[in-house]
């Protein structure tokens, strides 16, 4: 194996949208995933997050 | 398409969509396949959906039913999860369903890619061969 760089590149990597009227929680759900917390957060994303 | 239309940009060629809605707020499920049909233009044609119920947690305010849930669900032909950000229910579950269709696709598209090429080297070592 060879480890010069850091970051292995992905075999695959794959583009996911999140659809769904304001306040049913896409950010809440996307936090979840990605650090396994639940942050309360009352201030709504403006149009859309990437 | 009407206000934000320009924010579809970002959604170009996407394969898969989380679409959620809030199981205490009847509105956000009706609306569904609103937000699905205005992305269906940009979006890989067999772009996966899968719906989510959020706020599942809320089961004293919870309004649209499981089963009303999964009936849109399989209209869609879409998996289904109840999930909740605050207790965390179904979000693994989801992402892992997600992850393995998407795997799947992409490996089944590498195998037919594969194959094509394969079969264009087979012709042309038979060409050699003559």
């Amino acid at each position: 194996m060879e480890s010069k760089s850091t970051q292995a590149s992905p075999d695959y990597q794959f583009k996911i949208i999140m659809l769904g009227d304001y306040g049913v929680g896409k950010t809440s759900i996307h936090q979840f995933y990605l650090h396994g917390k639940y942050a309360s957060t009352e201030s709504v994303t403006l149009g859309a997050y990437f | 398409m009407g206000r934000g239309s320009h924010l579809l940009q970002g959604f170009v060629l996407s394969r898969c969509s989380l679409v959620l809605y809030d199981v205490t707020n009847p509105s956000s499920f009706q609306i569904i396949e609103k937000c699905i049909a205005s992305t269906k233009e940009v979006t890989f044609p067999d772009c996966q959906i899968i719906l989510l119920g959020n706020k599942a947690d809320q089961e004293e305010a919870k309004i649209v039913s499981y089963a009303a849930g999964s009936e849109l669900a399989s209209k869609l032909e879409a998996p289904f999860f109840e999930t909740s950000a605050r207790s965390g229910v179904g979000v693994k579950e989801a992402f892992i369903e997600l992850i393995g269709l998407m795997m799947t696709k992409a490996m089944e598209e590498k195998f037919e890619e594969n194959k094509t090429q394969l079969s264009f080297k087979d012709s042309q070592t038979q060409s050699k061969c003559f």
